[in-house]
Protein backbone atom coordinates (compact mmCIF):
# COMPACT_ATOMS: atom_id res chain seq x y z
CA UNK A 1 0.00 0.00 0.00
CA UNK A 2 1.04 3.59 -0.52
CA UNK A 3 3.21 4.68 2.41
CA UNK A 4 1.48 8.02 2.59
CA UNK A 5 -1.93 6.39 2.90
CA UNK A 6 -0.55 4.25 5.71
CA UNK A 7 0.83 7.27 7.49
CA UNK A 8 -2.37 9.29 7.17
CA UNK A 9 -4.59 6.44 8.29
CA UNK A 10 -2.19 5.68 11.13
CA UNK A 11 -2.38 9.26 12.28
CA UNK A 12 -6.14 9.19 11.97
CA UNK A 13 -6.36 6.11 14.14
CA UNK A 14 -4.08 7.69 16.75
CA UNK A 15 -6.09 10.89 16.71
CA UNK A 16 -9.29 8.97 17.20
CA UNK A 17 -7.73 7.11 20.08
CA UNK A 18 -6.56 10.39 21.54
CA UNK A 19 -10.00 11.91 21.27
CA UNK A 20 -11.53 8.84 22.82
CA UNK A 21 -9.05 8.87 25.68
CA UNK A 22 -9.62 12.56 26.23
CA UNK A 23 -13.35 11.97 26.36
CA UNK A 24 -12.91 9.29 28.97
CA UNK A 25 -10.40 11.31 30.94
CA UNK A 26 -12.86 14.16 31.17
CA UNK A 27 -15.56 11.81 32.27
CA UNK A 28 -15.89 12.03 36.00
CA UNK A 29 -16.33 8.30 36.43
CA UNK A 30 -13.06 7.67 34.70
CA UNK A 31 -11.37 10.33 36.81
CA UNK A 32 -12.26 8.39 39.89
CA UNK A 33 -10.11 5.51 38.82
CA UNK A 34 -7.18 7.81 38.15
CA UNK A 35 -5.40 9.12 41.22
CA UNK A 36 -6.80 12.46 42.30
CA UNK A 37 -5.54 13.59 45.66
CA UNK A 38 -2.94 11.76 47.66
CA UNK A 39 -0.32 12.03 50.39
CA UNK A 40 0.95 15.49 51.14
CA UNK A 41 3.19 17.34 53.59
CA UNK A 42 2.15 20.91 54.32
CA UNK A 43 2.17 23.44 57.15
CA UNK A 44 -0.77 24.27 59.41
CA UNK A 45 -1.69 27.67 60.78
CA UNK A 46 0.41 27.14 63.90
CA UNK A 47 3.45 26.32 61.82
CA UNK A 48 3.10 22.59 62.47
CA UNK A 49 3.65 19.93 59.83
CA UNK A 50 0.42 18.41 58.57
CA UNK A 51 0.10 15.30 56.44
CA UNK A 52 -2.86 13.29 55.20
CA UNK A 53 -2.72 11.35 58.48
CA UNK A 54 -4.46 14.28 60.15
CA UNK A 55 -7.40 13.88 57.80
CA UNK A 56 -8.02 10.16 57.88
CA UNK A 57 -11.30 9.13 59.46
CA UNK A 58 -13.26 12.05 58.02
CA UNK A 59 -14.44 13.28 54.63
CA UNK A 60 -12.02 16.07 53.85
CA UNK A 61 -13.13 18.82 51.52
CA UNK A 62 -10.22 20.62 49.83
CA UNK A 63 -10.54 24.18 48.48
CA UNK A 64 -7.49 25.81 46.91
CA UNK A 65 -7.34 29.62 47.05
CA UNK A 66 -5.44 32.58 48.43
CA UNK A 67 -6.08 35.37 50.92
CA UNK A 68 -5.43 38.18 48.44
CA UNK A 69 -8.62 37.14 46.68
CA UNK A 70 -11.49 39.52 47.47
CA UNK A 71 -14.46 37.61 46.15
CA UNK A 72 -14.36 33.93 45.25
CA UNK A 73 -12.31 32.71 48.21
CA UNK A 74 -14.27 34.49 50.95
CA UNK A 75 -17.41 33.25 49.20
CA UNK A 76 -16.26 29.63 49.23
CA UNK A 77 -15.09 29.83 52.85
CA UNK A 78 -18.36 31.42 53.86
CA UNK A 79 -20.20 28.64 52.05
CA UNK A 80 -18.09 26.11 53.98
CA UNK A 81 -19.06 27.89 57.18
CA UNK A 82 -22.75 27.78 56.38
CA UNK A 83 -22.52 24.20 55.16
CA UNK A 84 -20.98 23.01 58.43
CA UNK A 85 -23.89 24.65 60.25
CA UNK A 86 -26.39 23.09 57.89
CA UNK A 87 -24.93 19.60 58.29
CA UNK A 88 -25.58 19.71 62.02
CA UNK A 89 -24.32 16.51 63.72
CA UNK A 90 -23.19 15.15 60.34
CA UNK A 91 -20.54 17.87 60.32
CA UNK A 92 -18.54 15.68 62.73
CA UNK A 93 -17.61 13.52 59.75
CA UNK A 94 -16.47 16.45 57.58
CA UNK A 95 -13.16 18.30 57.59
CA UNK A 96 -13.03 21.43 55.41
CA UNK A 97 -9.53 22.35 54.27
CA UNK A 98 -8.32 25.61 52.72
CA UNK A 99 -4.99 25.23 50.94
CA UNK A 100 -3.16 28.32 49.77
CA UNK A 101 -1.79 28.38 46.26
CA UNK A 102 -0.04 31.65 47.11
CA UNK A 103 2.44 30.54 49.80
CA UNK A 104 4.66 33.60 49.23
CA UNK A 105 2.05 35.84 50.84
CA UNK A 106 0.01 33.28 52.76
CA UNK A 107 2.19 32.52 55.74
CA UNK A 108 0.74 30.34 58.52
CA UNK A 109 0.05 33.52 60.51
CA UNK A 110 -1.75 35.18 57.60
CA UNK A 111 -3.84 32.04 57.09
CA UNK A 112 -4.71 31.90 60.78
CA UNK A 113 -5.85 35.50 60.85
CA UNK A 114 -7.86 35.11 57.65
CA UNK A 115 -9.59 31.94 58.78
CA UNK A 116 -10.51 33.48 62.12
CA UNK A 117 -13.38 35.13 60.24
CA UNK A 118 -14.85 31.77 59.26
CA UNK A 119 -15.82 28.48 60.91
CA UNK A 120 -13.03 27.43 63.31
CA UNK A 121 -13.26 23.87 61.99
CA UNK A 122 -11.77 24.92 58.64
CA UNK A 123 -8.17 23.74 58.48
CA UNK A 124 -5.72 26.11 56.82
CA UNK A 125 -2.68 24.74 55.05
CA UNK A 126 0.25 26.44 53.39
CA UNK A 127 3.87 25.49 52.84
CA UNK A 128 6.91 26.01 50.68
CA UNK A 129 6.27 26.82 47.01
CA UNK A 130 7.56 23.36 46.15
CA UNK A 131 5.28 21.58 48.62
CA UNK A 132 2.29 23.58 47.41
CA UNK A 133 3.12 22.87 43.78
CA UNK A 134 3.40 19.16 44.52
CA UNK A 135 0.10 19.10 46.42
CA UNK A 136 -1.70 21.00 43.67
CA UNK A 137 -0.29 18.56 41.15
CA UNK A 138 -1.55 15.58 43.16
CA UNK A 139 -4.99 17.13 43.46
CA UNK A 140 -4.94 18.20 39.81
CA UNK A 141 -5.58 21.80 40.72
CA UNK A 142 -4.50 24.51 38.30
CA UNK A 143 -3.09 27.83 39.47
CA UNK A 144 -1.07 30.58 37.87
CA UNK A 145 0.30 33.91 39.02
CA UNK A 146 -1.06 36.89 37.12
CA UNK A 147 0.49 40.34 37.44
CA UNK A 148 4.00 41.32 38.30
CA UNK A 149 4.10 43.62 41.31
CA UNK A 150 3.15 43.16 44.96
CA UNK A 151 -0.54 43.17 44.10
CA UNK A 152 -0.35 40.12 41.85
CA UNK A 153 -3.39 37.90 41.61
CA UNK A 154 -3.78 34.18 41.05
CA UNK A 155 -5.81 32.38 38.45
CA UNK A 156 -6.91 29.10 39.98
CA UNK A 157 -9.38 26.29 39.59
CA UNK A 158 -12.42 26.33 41.79
CA UNK A 159 -12.83 22.58 41.96
CA UNK A 160 -13.25 21.31 45.51
CA UNK A 161 -11.89 17.80 45.96
CA UNK A 162 -13.61 15.48 48.42
CA UNK A 163 -11.52 12.69 49.94
CA UNK A 164 -13.12 9.87 51.95
CA UNK A 165 -12.06 8.71 55.44
CA UNK A 166 -9.49 6.38 53.87
CA UNK A 167 -8.13 9.40 52.01
CA UNK A 168 -9.24 8.17 48.63
CA UNK A 169 -10.88 10.40 46.05
CA UNK A 170 -14.64 10.47 46.66
CA UNK A 171 -15.98 13.28 44.48
CA UNK A 172 -15.79 16.89 43.45
CA UNK A 173 -17.70 20.09 44.33
CA UNK A 174 -17.28 23.65 43.13
CA UNK A 175 -16.48 26.82 45.07
CA UNK A 176 -19.17 28.77 43.26
CA UNK A 177 -21.98 26.43 44.36
CA UNK A 178 -24.62 27.93 46.62
CA UNK A 179 -24.64 26.39 50.10
CA UNK A 180 -27.78 24.29 49.56
CA UNK A 181 -26.35 22.69 46.47
CA UNK A 182 -22.92 22.11 48.00
CA UNK A 183 -24.40 20.53 51.12
CA UNK A 184 -26.71 18.25 49.16
CA UNK A 185 -23.95 17.22 46.78
CA UNK A 186 -21.57 16.49 49.66
CA UNK A 187 -24.20 14.40 51.42
CA UNK A 188 -24.74 12.45 48.19
CA UNK A 189 -21.02 11.81 47.92
CA UNK A 190 -20.83 10.62 51.53
CA UNK A 191 -23.83 8.32 51.13
CA UNK A 192 -22.62 6.85 47.87
CA UNK A 193 -19.23 6.18 49.34
CA UNK A 194 -20.37 4.52 52.57
CA UNK B 1 -33.24 108.55 51.10
CA UNK B 2 -36.72 107.34 51.66
CA UNK B 3 -37.42 110.38 53.77
CA UNK B 4 -37.30 112.48 50.60
CA UNK B 5 -40.04 110.42 48.97
CA UNK B 6 -43.67 111.36 49.21
CA UNK B 7 -45.48 109.53 52.03
CA UNK B 8 -47.55 107.42 49.64
CA UNK B 9 -44.46 106.03 47.93
CA UNK B 10 -42.87 105.21 51.27
CA UNK B 11 -45.90 103.29 52.39
CA UNK B 12 -45.88 101.25 49.18
CA UNK B 13 -42.21 100.54 49.65
CA UNK B 14 -42.82 99.25 53.15
CA UNK B 15 -45.72 97.16 51.89
CA UNK B 16 -43.51 95.66 49.18
CA UNK B 17 -40.76 94.89 51.71
CA UNK B 18 -43.28 93.13 53.96
CA UNK B 19 -44.64 91.12 51.06
CA UNK B 20 -41.12 90.07 50.12
CA UNK B 21 -40.32 89.15 53.70
CA UNK B 22 -43.27 86.79 53.69
CA UNK B 23 -42.95 85.47 50.17
CA UNK B 24 -39.23 84.75 50.13
CA UNK B 25 -39.15 82.13 52.90
CA UNK B 26 -42.07 80.45 51.18
CA UNK B 27 -40.60 80.57 47.67
CA UNK B 28 -36.99 79.62 48.34
CA UNK B 29 -37.53 75.97 49.41
CA UNK B 30 -39.61 75.45 46.27
CA UNK B 31 -36.73 76.76 44.18
CA UNK B 32 -34.20 74.55 45.97
CA UNK B 33 -36.35 71.47 45.63
CA UNK B 34 -36.29 71.81 41.89
CA UNK B 35 -32.48 71.85 41.80
CA UNK B 36 -30.57 68.59 41.21
CA UNK B 37 -30.92 66.60 44.41
CA UNK B 38 -28.11 65.52 46.66
CA UNK B 39 -27.91 62.02 48.07
CA UNK B 40 -29.53 63.12 51.29
CA UNK B 41 -33.10 63.30 50.16
CA UNK B 42 -33.13 60.40 47.71
CA UNK B 43 -34.19 56.81 48.20
CA UNK B 44 -31.36 55.22 50.14
CA UNK B 45 -28.45 54.21 47.95
CA UNK B 46 -29.26 56.21 44.79
CA UNK B 47 -26.99 58.90 43.42
CA UNK B 48 -27.71 60.71 40.14
CA UNK B 49 -24.69 61.93 38.18
CA UNK B 50 -25.44 63.61 34.87
CA UNK B 51 -27.36 61.07 32.82
CA UNK B 52 -26.22 58.29 35.08
CA UNK B 53 -27.79 56.88 38.21
CA UNK B 54 -25.49 55.07 40.62
CA UNK B 55 -27.16 52.81 43.13
CA UNK B 56 -26.82 50.01 45.65
CA UNK B 57 -23.12 50.52 46.26
CA UNK B 58 -21.86 47.91 48.72
CA UNK B 59 -18.87 45.86 49.77
CA UNK B 60 -18.33 42.83 51.98
CA UNK B 61 -16.57 43.02 55.31
CA UNK B 62 -13.06 41.67 54.95
CA UNK B 63 -11.73 38.52 56.68
CA UNK B 64 -9.03 38.98 59.32
CA UNK B 65 -5.84 40.50 57.95
CA UNK B 66 -7.14 40.61 54.39
CA UNK B 67 -5.39 43.17 52.20
CA UNK B 68 -7.92 43.20 49.40
CA UNK B 69 -11.58 44.03 49.18
CA UNK B 70 -14.17 44.39 46.47
CA UNK B 71 -16.94 46.95 46.00
CA UNK B 72 -20.00 46.53 43.84
CA UNK B 73 -22.76 48.75 42.50
CA UNK B 74 -25.27 49.23 39.71
CA UNK B 75 -24.76 52.01 37.16
CA UNK B 76 -27.72 53.03 35.00
CA UNK B 77 -27.46 55.29 31.98
CA UNK B 78 -30.68 57.23 31.48
CA UNK B 79 -29.23 59.33 28.69
CA UNK B 80 -29.28 59.01 24.91
CA UNK B 81 -25.53 58.60 24.53
CA UNK B 82 -23.25 55.89 25.89
CA UNK B 83 -20.74 56.62 28.64
CA UNK B 84 -17.67 54.74 29.87
CA UNK B 85 -16.40 53.93 33.33
CA UNK B 86 -12.72 54.69 32.96
CA UNK B 87 -11.36 54.39 36.48
CA UNK B 88 -11.82 54.44 40.21
CA UNK B 89 -9.97 55.76 43.25
CA UNK B 90 -10.31 55.46 47.00
CA UNK B 91 -8.33 56.58 50.01
CA UNK B 92 -8.99 53.30 51.80
CA UNK B 93 -6.62 51.32 49.57
CA UNK B 94 -3.19 51.80 48.02
CA UNK B 95 -4.42 50.87 44.57
CA UNK B 96 -7.91 50.75 43.11
CA UNK B 97 -8.82 49.24 39.75
CA UNK B 98 -11.88 47.90 37.98
CA UNK B 99 -11.46 44.13 37.74
CA UNK B 100 -13.35 41.33 36.14
CA UNK B 101 -13.71 37.75 37.21
CA UNK B 102 -14.48 35.17 34.60
CA UNK B 103 -14.56 31.41 34.57
CA UNK B 104 -12.56 29.71 31.86
CA UNK B 105 -13.54 26.07 32.08
CA UNK B 106 -13.11 25.40 35.79
CA UNK B 107 -10.50 28.09 36.28
CA UNK B 108 -11.23 31.46 37.79
CA UNK B 109 -9.41 34.28 36.05
CA UNK B 110 -9.27 37.73 37.64
CA UNK B 111 -7.65 40.89 36.41
CA UNK B 112 -8.00 44.48 35.21
CA UNK B 113 -11.08 44.88 33.08
CA UNK B 114 -10.09 48.01 31.17
CA UNK B 115 -12.75 50.59 30.46
CA UNK B 116 -16.36 49.55 30.84
CA UNK B 117 -18.96 50.83 28.38
CA UNK B 118 -22.38 51.81 29.71
CA UNK B 119 -24.85 51.80 26.82
CA UNK B 120 -27.45 54.53 26.36
CA UNK B 121 -30.63 53.59 28.21
CA UNK B 122 -28.73 50.64 29.60
CA UNK B 123 -26.96 49.60 32.78
CA UNK B 124 -23.96 47.71 34.06
CA UNK B 125 -23.81 45.70 37.23
CA UNK B 126 -20.69 45.25 39.31
CA UNK B 127 -21.41 42.19 41.44
CA UNK B 128 -19.79 39.10 42.96
CA UNK B 129 -18.28 36.69 40.44
CA UNK B 130 -18.23 39.47 37.85
CA UNK B 131 -17.01 43.02 37.55
CA UNK B 132 -15.91 44.66 40.77
CA UNK B 133 -14.00 47.62 42.11
CA UNK B 134 -10.83 45.95 43.33
CA UNK B 135 -9.30 47.51 46.41
CA UNK B 136 -5.68 46.44 46.80
CA UNK B 137 -3.49 47.17 49.77
CA UNK B 138 -6.29 48.05 52.18
CA UNK B 139 -5.17 50.56 54.77
CA UNK B 140 -7.78 49.33 57.20
CA UNK B 141 -10.18 46.39 57.39
CA UNK B 142 -13.66 46.78 55.98
CA UNK B 143 -15.97 46.45 58.97
CA UNK B 144 -19.63 45.58 58.63
CA UNK B 145 -21.87 48.58 59.22
CA UNK B 146 -19.23 51.11 58.22
CA UNK B 147 -19.00 52.85 54.86
CA UNK B 148 -16.25 54.46 52.84
CA UNK B 149 -16.07 56.78 49.80
CA UNK B 150 -14.96 55.77 46.34
CA UNK B 151 -14.50 58.13 43.39
CA UNK B 152 -15.63 56.82 40.01
CA UNK B 153 -14.45 58.43 36.75
CA UNK B 154 -16.70 58.46 33.73
CA UNK B 155 -15.59 59.63 30.28
CA UNK B 156 -18.67 61.78 29.73
CA UNK B 157 -20.22 62.39 33.12
CA UNK B 158 -16.92 63.07 34.84
CA UNK B 159 -15.94 62.09 38.36
CA UNK B 160 -18.28 61.45 41.24
CA UNK B 161 -17.80 60.31 44.80
CA UNK B 162 -20.07 57.62 46.13
CA UNK B 163 -20.38 56.08 49.57
CA UNK B 164 -19.98 52.28 49.75
CA UNK B 165 -21.95 50.51 52.50
CA UNK B 166 -20.14 47.57 54.12
CA UNK B 167 -22.25 44.44 54.49
CA UNK B 168 -21.44 41.17 56.25
CA UNK B 169 -18.71 38.86 55.08
CA UNK B 170 -21.14 36.52 53.32
CA UNK B 171 -23.55 39.09 51.95
CA UNK B 172 -24.83 38.88 48.41
CA UNK B 173 -25.74 42.51 48.14
CA UNK B 174 -29.00 44.36 48.50
CA UNK B 175 -31.04 41.33 47.65
CA UNK B 176 -30.82 40.08 51.21
CA UNK B 177 -31.51 41.96 54.39
CA UNK B 178 -29.31 39.78 56.52
CA UNK B 179 -25.81 41.04 56.94
CA UNK B 180 -23.85 37.82 56.84
CA UNK B 181 -26.23 35.16 55.72
CA UNK B 182 -25.88 33.25 58.97
CA UNK B 183 -29.55 33.41 59.63
CA UNK B 184 -30.68 32.44 56.16
CA UNK B 185 -29.77 29.96 53.49
CA UNK B 186 -29.55 32.41 50.65
CA UNK B 187 -25.90 33.26 50.73
CA UNK B 188 -25.67 32.63 47.02
CA UNK B 189 -25.79 35.33 44.39
CA UNK B 190 -28.54 35.92 41.91
CA UNK B 191 -26.38 35.36 38.86
CA UNK B 192 -25.54 32.08 37.23
CA UNK B 193 -28.26 29.65 36.36
CA UNK B 194 -30.86 32.34 36.55
CA UNK B 195 -33.57 29.78 36.83
CA UNK B 196 -35.50 31.86 39.30
CA UNK B 197 -35.45 29.34 42.09
CA UNK B 198 -34.62 31.96 44.68
CA UNK B 199 -37.34 32.87 47.08
CA UNK B 200 -36.47 35.73 49.37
Amino acid sequence: MNRRVLLVSGLAVMAAAGIGASYFLNDRKMAETLAVGGPFKLTGTDGQEVTEAALMGKYSVFFFGFTFCPDACPTALNTFTLMMEKLGPAAEAVQPVFVSIDPARDTPQAMKEYLSSFDPRIMGLTGSPEAIAETARIFRVYYKKSGEDEYYLMDHSTAIIVMNPDFEYAGVLNGAMPVDEMTTRLQEIMQKDS
Amino acid sequence: MTSSLPRRCRRRLILAACALAIALPVALPVVFKSLPASADNLPHGELPHGDLLLRDAWARATPGGARTGAAYLRIENHGDTPDTLVGAAADIAERVEIHSMTMENDTMVMGPAGEIAIPAHGAIELKPHGLHIMLMGLKQPLAEGDSFPVTLDFAKAGSVQIEIDIHGIGSSGHSDNHSDGHSDDHSDEEHGSGDGEHSH
